[in-house]
């Protein structure tokens, strides 16, 4: 059927009422002597009406199969009196009902099946009850998020599935914050602040989706800046599927080190086609903007540091201060304004976002097609993030023998990224900060951040396609052969024009495209065995596959310098000798795997699964051989046991134990041979010579994820209460940590493989249901949560500690691996607050001096002078009293969903997420009291704006001499400039920024309301639904900064970086 | 029965498709050469192996050949060998650097800061990383070679190649040894730990051991024209040799005559074994074919070609004696010369010597000012792009005249005068000199070292055979620069050591000579 032109609702509901009446005649003309049976299907949760319902006789096969419910839940079968009507669908309890007396109107009410047991997860390969399940994995219910509108629907998952943690520390519409699964495994950070990243996989409608590797969006390269998760439209997802440990994840092979994120779209199962369309139209509100001094305030406060602080006569800082014209031309109308910059980046936006969904099918076929359209518009000016996806699969199962899925999606985003670069977009309204004595901006002020932002035409797209066929064949009773194959591509376009005003007179055109795919199919061969009678079953399921992957990226850029004109873009640029480019990276890579997975379970009492995988890649070339990674695992049901047999509070309760490894191929084939570049022509002949930056080691040996998780499940007084607790251990060894080598070696580094770390903790997951299921209001409370300690175990050669310097926005703090301690931790100096009076600096006896700043420095503390710790009592403060401090990890994370449902039609649902223990430093306030101790020389385009300094509990002296001031002042003397020339007193690597990162964040609000089934379905729409939702509603928290989230995986919060929105939307979803 | 059958099958079948997969695995990056795709044919070997002398020209020369002909120049081979403690005067002010390296104030030559420093990196004589990456790469190259499968590259090649490679990584060692002293020796490929200092002798006894046993692959000269002396040749590594055992001779004097036998028995590995066919000394008329290169009398050099981009810049010692019409225009005196009574001992006014117009201006050259001027290295291409027009010589290293008095001064030593008087006269009958006579011992050796000098003046062998034969602490001898005994025996004949040595390797000890 044409799909394409069913745009008018009504009309497919006519067309499904005329199939109806098609199709029942026809079942008439063969049930001779038999009675018609109609009546409706109910959801006893929603009370919404079940299509889809599939109605038999018996037990469930082909020759038993009488039928299935339409949209509006209503069946007619024609059955002799007194036969037994199954109705069965999938996710609720069978309801079996005796054909007697009532056959009009018959009612049938389905519950979902609450037994928790009875969910199906996916363990390896394959799905199998959670009650057989020997590793850890949680699902969620892709409904948990549906009401919220959202770029990227990763981030409405934070605090919903303990253990994971997921961190929106960028608000930039289609980015993706860093998730991590059970700690994060690394050891290295990149330039920007953020740890290498060590995302789980991701296997969308069964195409793995590797977000690590390939990973060329954001950091500061030249890309389209849009994630691949963020094009998958979080109205189509039927489910989320988080593998945690390794006896779940190791059949995925070595990309599933960090665990595996499956992510399944909605399919097809109602017999008449089934329309749904929902919209949310939603604004997005900017966070509380600093406070800003504006025009006079902020000349005023610059003068008066210079006056009172410059150490020349008062001629001499008179004479300094008219060197700069915007201190003292306060006529010039030029700098005589009070802009306020923030309003003219930040600022409310209004968006919406539709879905539609057709599908339709029965057992034999069935199909879905989704389209979706999000449009969200940055808060800040010339941002944005649009996403068309359209989506479809089928499902052809003729015979119980032959089973085929096939599934296509197709998604576009574009994005405007303003002036901003990369995943943190920093450069995005940098000219926020801008002096406010700057006139407002025009094509003649001072300042271009606003126009670039406007004016910069910039246009960034990214398509995927990912498709995926899986067949599945029986050869034997038992024995099925099932092959999988999963294509995904992906490719990116940034056009960015900036005109020839806004570029120091020669406009640049950037153009950059990638491409990258992935193509993985896998060969399963899967055997079920039952024997041993109904009292003492025992089950056999053993499986062996056969996997190849293959995947590859390429990327260009092109840079044409001075177009001749700022309406031309191309195609060459003017100056030939500033345009440039070329492949700018290139990547392929080819994995082969074998292995499979046993499992034993004696009547589902006790279950043994043992697995094992085979991995060769191309990544560190043939000669490596396979990697190895076996898993064993355990469960015992231990409520099964005769003696529990007779206790009614116990609804279920089991223990689980598993061991696994994951091996995950480090590095690049170069570590193991070597690169060899082209040298310069030696004698007219071509030269080849090896690159001289890593030493090619062929001892390189491949990343070992290990761990040991143990499990206790609990359902208590008819699983009202539920508890779910998991102790893990688990280790990642042999990452790569590079050492320098001597010069003698010719080489410069040698990438070893001497990193090891350990991160154990527990996972918790209590849910509570408040009332009995029978009670009109429902309350249910999940509490989920992680404590997770990591610890670094191994550096190379011996070594106990590792320091690398680590350059931010606009601090230098160095951070230090130290053995025994969190993986990373800052060096910081130990702030005990500031000297009141200059009598209170420590004095070297040896010399009667005081304390000073340096070696030979002569730079003595005095009063309002930080004090920092001299750990080494040497009387002077240098690195060497710099301390290992803080841990950018969070001790406990994790989240609290409320939901309230009332007569099963008025919903509420409060979702919470929280982090406690963290160290975060604030580099936010530490750039803002720097600027006051720069009155004079600064930029005053980028960072002129002042922030008032009364908020800060400052030092302020009391006396002439400035030898006495305030005492337990918290921040040192902002207005000595200089002095802080040299002192720095606000330098970052100071425990005075490093603050508590703990929070709780009210993620997000849905108040929803179905509307009476009976007064709708008069219009002809099945179901119709409101929503109001407020998201990223309040962070409760100590932290004195903007966003105590917004932060880098480091804990560094760079101001610059993209604020996380308010929304607050309201959406509609209606059923025909 | 039937199920069974298919269960084997079917499992057998899989796992079977598993067999087919390395070649799946092997998959070369596109973005650059790896070592796994490398060193799988002659043409790698080639490339790579031509990039061995790339290395070491970039050990000794400017690290680039094409940049700008006033850019990172550093003078090695003229400074280190031909200039320190030299009998030479700078006819300039602001070149200290001539008083600086002829009295062995090389310390003050390193630490320069401004002016010439900058043009000429001075620090670069101390540090030595560039000669260890020689050496790495000429040791992944020995590793190699052995290795590779290509039915075009016979075994005489891979000999060949391995040869060159030894003589690359030997050459690096005797350059160092003669610039430090001790130093860190490894042969293994791919090394990545810390070695300490090694005594000199053991390391130079190891180095004629290594081409002991690869100089016998290298074949004695090359059908193309364009690698004769430019490459590896049986003559380079025996020259190489013969050096190598002459410095030990001086510095591990117990094991002297060993040394000696050893030098001797090269040179006549050289004469008889094929040398003889393959190297001349060719007629003086004939000075611009030795200097430009490529030559049947070089033995090693170093190649720029102005047709190619190439250039030594201002690094070539020639800069410092040469002027109009030899360069350009306007530059009228040499920036040195050799006092005249140095002059006047290599070249008595009363004595016949082609080498006094074939390489000097009879007029000036002992006129002991900056009209001094010295034409060995005269074949001027006009670069007009240059400041200065320098010449277009290859750096000589090693020259057939080398063999004959380095065995000559090995068989004194060993009291066969006669022999070795015949090797040091066919050198003075090329330059038309009347031969040396049997006059002792001593005037024989003496003989010699002023013919070395006479011979291979500006070719950067003069500091190191003062160094050797201990002329150095000598005061009979009556030229350049003197230390005393303890002051030669502490290092004063060395270099400084960068102290960018000792990061990540302790163990090194800094040269304590230099660090007062």
């Amino acid at each position: 059927m044409s799909i394409n032109k069913l745009y008018d609702m009504r009309a497919i509901v006519h067309i499904s009422l005329v199939l109806l009446l098609f199709a029942f005649p026809t079942e008439r003309a063969w049930a001779q002597g038999n009675v018609t049976v109609k009546g409706t299907v109910v959801d006893a949760d929603a009370q919404t009406p079940m299509s889809g319902v599939t109605v038999s006789r018996g037990k469930e096969t082909a020759l038993n199969h009488l039928g299935q419910t339409d949209s509006l839940g209503r069946f007619s079968v024609s059955v002799p009196v007194g036969t037994n009507l199954i109705f069965s669908s999938i996710g609720f309890e069978t309801v079996t009902q005796k054909v007697g007396n009532v056959i009009d109107s018959m009612q049938v009410v389905m519950k979902t099946k609450d037994n928790p047991m009875n969910q199906v997860v996916v363990q390896g390969l394959r799905q199998t009850k959670r009650e057989l399940a020997t590793g850890s994995s949680v699902t969620i219910s892709g409904k948990e998020i549906q009401d919220i509108p959202a770029g990227n629907v990763m981030s409405l998952l934070q605090g919903r599935v303990a253990g994971v943690n997921i961190q929106n520390n960028t608000g930039s519409p289609g980015a993706m914050g860093t998730i991590n699964i059970r700690g994060s495994s690394s050891i290295s950070a990149s330039s920007d602040g953020m740890l290498t990243p060590t995302s789980p996989l991701f296997v969308i409608d069964g195409v793995q989706v590797d977000v690590n590797s390939g990973y060329q969006y954001g950091y500061q390269t030249g890309s389209t800046g849009i994630n691949p998760v963020s094009l998958i439209p979080p109205e189509d997802i039927e489910s989320f599927e988080f593998l945690k440990d390794a006896t779940a994840t190791s059949q995925y092979g070595s990309k599933a080190t960090y665990g595996v994120i499956i992510i399944t779209t909605k399919r097809g199962r109602s017999k008449v086609p089934v329309v749904g369309y929902s919209a949310n139209f939603f604004m997005n509100t900017p966070p509380r903007l600093r406070q800003v001094l504006g025009g006079a305030e902020e000349r005023a406060i610059r003068l008066r540091t210079i006056m009172d602080y410059d150490t020349a006569s008062p001629e001499a800082s008179r004479q300094l201060i008219n060197q700069f014209i915007y201190l003292t031309d306060s006529l010039n109308p030029f700098f005589n304004n009070s802009t306020n910059w923030q309003d003219y980046f930040y600022g409310n936006t209004f968006n919406q976002t539709h879905n539609i969904s057709i599908y339709g099918g029965d057992k034999v076929f069935s199909y879905k097609t989704n389209l979706n359209y999000y449009k969200e518009n940055g808060i800040i000016r010339n941002t944005g993030f649009t996403r068309y996806n359209i989506n479809m699969n089928v499902t052809y199962e003729p015979t119980e023998k032959f089973r085929m899925i096939a599934s296509l999606q197709g998604g576009l985003g574009t994005k405007q990224n303003g002036s901003g670069v990369g995943l943190f977009q920093k450069g995005v309204a940098e000219g926020s900060g801008a002096s406010s004595l700057l006139p407002p901006p025009s094509l003649f002020s001072n300042n271009n951040a606003v126009l670039s932002a406007e004016n910069i035409r910039d246009h960034n797209k990214s398509t995927n396609i990912l498709s995926n066929l899986v067949i599945r064949y029986e050869l034997l009773r038992g024995l099925r052969v099932q092959n999988d194959l999963g294509y995904g591509f992906n490719s990116g376009t940034s056009d960015k024009f900036t005109p020839s005003y806004l570029n120091y007179g020669s406009s640049l055109a950037e153009n950059y495209n990638d491409r990258s795919y992935s193509l993985n199919n896998r060969t399963m061969l899967d055997y079920v065995t039952t024997f041993g009678g109904d009292e003492t079953p025992h089950t056999i399921n053993a499986y062996v596959f056969n996997e190849v992957s293959s995947s590859g990226a390429k990327a260009n850029t092109i840079w044409l310098s001075q177009t001749p004109d700022d309406q031309i873009e191309g195609p060459i640029g003017a100056n030939g000798g500033g345009s440039k480019g070329g492949t700018t990276s290139m990547t392929d890579s080819r994995q082969h795997g074998y292995g499979g997975t046993l499992v034993y379970n004696y009547a589902s009492k006790y279950i043994v699964t043992l697995g094992y995988r085979l991995d060769g890649t191309s990544i560190n070339g043939p000669s490596r051989g396979y990697t190895k990674s076996p898993t064993v695992s355990g469960r015992w049901n231990f409520s099964k046991e005769k003696w529990f047999k007779n206790t009614s509070w116990l609804s279920y309760g089991g223990i689980r134990m598993g061991w696994g490894r994951n091996i995950r191929p480090n590095g690049d084939i170069f570590n193991v041979y070597g690169k060899y570049i082209y040298g310069p022509r030696y004698n007219n002949d071509p030269t080849v010579l090896i690159d001289f930056g890593n030493i090619p080691s062929p001892e390189f040996q491949p990343e070992i994820g290990s761990d040991i998780t143990g499990g206790l499940e609990l359902g208590l007084f008819q699983n009202r209460v539920e508890l779910i607790l998991e102790p893990y251990y688990r280790s990642n060894d042999n990452k790569i940590i590079d050492i320098d080598l001597n010069n003698t070696n010719g080489f410069a580094r040698k990438a070893t493989n001497t990193g090891s770390l350990v991160n154990q903790g527990l996972d918790w997951t209590f849910t509570l249901r408040m009332f009995k299921p029978e009670k009109p209001l429902q309350w249910t409370v999940r509490l989920t949560g992680n404590y997770n300690k990591g610890t670094l175990t191994r550096l190379p050669e011996g070594l106990r500690e590792l320091e690398a310097q680590q350059i931010d926005d606009n601090a230098y703090v160095p951070i230090i691996r130290r053995l025994g301690r969190n993986p990373i931790s800052n060096l910081l100096y130990y702030t005990q607050g500031v000297y009141a009076s200059t009598a209170d600096v420590p004095v070297n006896p040896a010399t009667g001096k005081r304390q000073q700043l340096g070696i030979g420095s002569g730079f003595y503390f005095q009063a309002g002078d930080p004090k920092w710790v001299d750990v080494n009592g040497d009387y002077i403060i240098d690195e060497k009293d710099l301390q290992a401090i803080g841990n950018p990890e969070p001790l406990f994370f994790g989240g609290l969903l409320n939901e309230f449902m009332l007569n099963r039609s008025l919903s509420l649902s409060i979702n919470m997420a929280y982090i406690y223990k963290r160290d975060l430093l604030n580099q936010v306030v530490a750039s803002e009291l720097q600027k006051y101790t720069r009155p004079l020389a600064f930029n005053a385009s980028k960072d002129g704006a002042l922030t008032p300094i009364d908020q800060y509990n400052y030092w302020k002296p009391l006396n002439e001499d400035r030898s006495v001031g305030t005492a337990g002042a918290q921040y040192p003397n902002p207005f000595d400039f200089r002095r802080a020339g040299t002192l720095n007193p606000f330098r970052t690597n100071q425990t005075l920024f490093m603050e508590d990162g703990s929070y709780l964040k009210i993620g997000s609000i849905v108040l929803g309301y179905m509307v009476n089934r009976e007064f709708t379905q008069r219009f002809g729409i099945s179901q119709l639904r409101v929503t109001l939702t407020a998201n990223n509603v309040y962070t409760f928290s100590k932290y004195s900064g903007p966003n105590p989230e917004n932060v880098t995986s480091l804990g560094r919060d760079v101001s610059g970086g993209y604020p996380s929105a308010r929304s607050y939307a309201m959406g509609v979803s209606v059923q025909f | 029965m039937m199920k069974k059958t298919l269960y084997i099958v079917l499992t057998g079948a899989l796992l079977l498709g598993n067999l087919g997969c390395k070649k799946f695995l092997s998959l070369n990056p596109p973005s650059d050469l790896s070592g796994n795709n490398f060193w799988r044919n002659k043409s790698d070997v080639e490339r790579y192996t031509n990039g061995l002398y790339e290395l070491f020209r970039e050990a000794v020369f400017r690290p680039d050949m094409t940049a700008p002909i006033s850019q990172n120049n550093f003078a090695f081979f003229a400074w280190s060998g031909d200039l320190r403690g030299a009998p030479v005067i700078g006819t300039q002010s602001g070149r200290e650097y001539f008083a600086l390296l002829t009295q062995n104030d090389v310390n003050r030559v390193v630490n320069w800061s401004g002016g010439w420093a900058t043009t000429f990196n001075p620090k670069r004589l101390t540090q030595w990383d560039r000669f260890f990456k020689t050496i790495a790469s000429a040791n992944i190259a020995i590793d190699r070679i052995p290795t590779i499968d290509d039915p075009s590259m016979s075994d005489a090649d891979k000999a060949r190649y391995l040869g060159e490679a030894a003589f690359m990584r030997n050459v690096c060692y005797f350059f160092m040894v003669r610039l430090y002293g001790d130093v860190p020796y490894y042969t293994v490929p791919y090394y990545n730990g810390s070695l300490k200092r090694q005594p000199m002798a053991e390391v130079l006894k190891s180095c004629s051991a290594d081409l002991d046993v690869y100089r016998k692959g290298l074949p004695w000269t090359y059908d193309n024209p364009a690698l004769l002396a430019v490459r590896a040749m049986r003559g380079s590594a025996i020259v190489l040799q013969m050096h190598i055992n002459m410095w030990l001779a001086a510095f591990d004097e117990v094991n002297q005559e060993a040394y000696y036998r050893k030098v001797d028995a090269l040179g006549d590995e050289l004469w008889n074994e094929g040398g003889k066919q393959a190297y001349e000394l060719l007629p003086l008329t004939r000075t611009k074919e030795i200097f430009k290169g490529r030559s049947r009398e070089g033995l090693f050099e170093i190649p720029q070609n102005i047709n190619y981009g190439e250039s030594f810049g201002w690094s070539a010692f020639a800069d410092n004696v040469l002027y109009a019409p030899y360069k350009r225009a306007g530059i009228n005196d040499s920036y040195i010369y050799y006092i005249p009574d140095f002059m006047y001992e290599l070249y008595p006014q009363d004595k016949a010597d082609l080498r006094k117009t074939a390489w000097f201006n009879p007029a000036t050259m002992y006129s002991g000012t900056g009209k001094f001027i010295m034409l060995k290295y005269a074949n001027v291409y006009a670069n007009e792009n240059a400041e200065d027009v320098n010449p277009d010589d290859n750096q000589i290293v090693f020259r057939l005249p080398d063999v004959n008095l380095l065995q000559a001064e090995a068989l004194t030593h060993l009291g066969d005068r006669a022999k070795a008087l015949r090797l040091v006269n066919e050198v003075r009958a090329r330059a038309g000199a009347e031969p040396f006579l049997d006059e002792g011992e001593e005037q024989v050796l003496d003989n010699i070292f002023f013919e070395r000098c006479r011979e291979f003046m500006g070719e950067a062998q003069y500091w190191y055979d003062v160094v050797r034969t201990k002329r150095i602490t000598d005061l009979q001898y009556r030229y350049g620069f003197h230390c005393s005994t303890e002051q030669f025996k502490a290092g004063a004949w060395t270099w400084p050591i960068d102290p960018a040595a000792r990061t990540n390797n302790p163990d090194i000890v800094l040269n304590q000579y230099w660090l007062n």
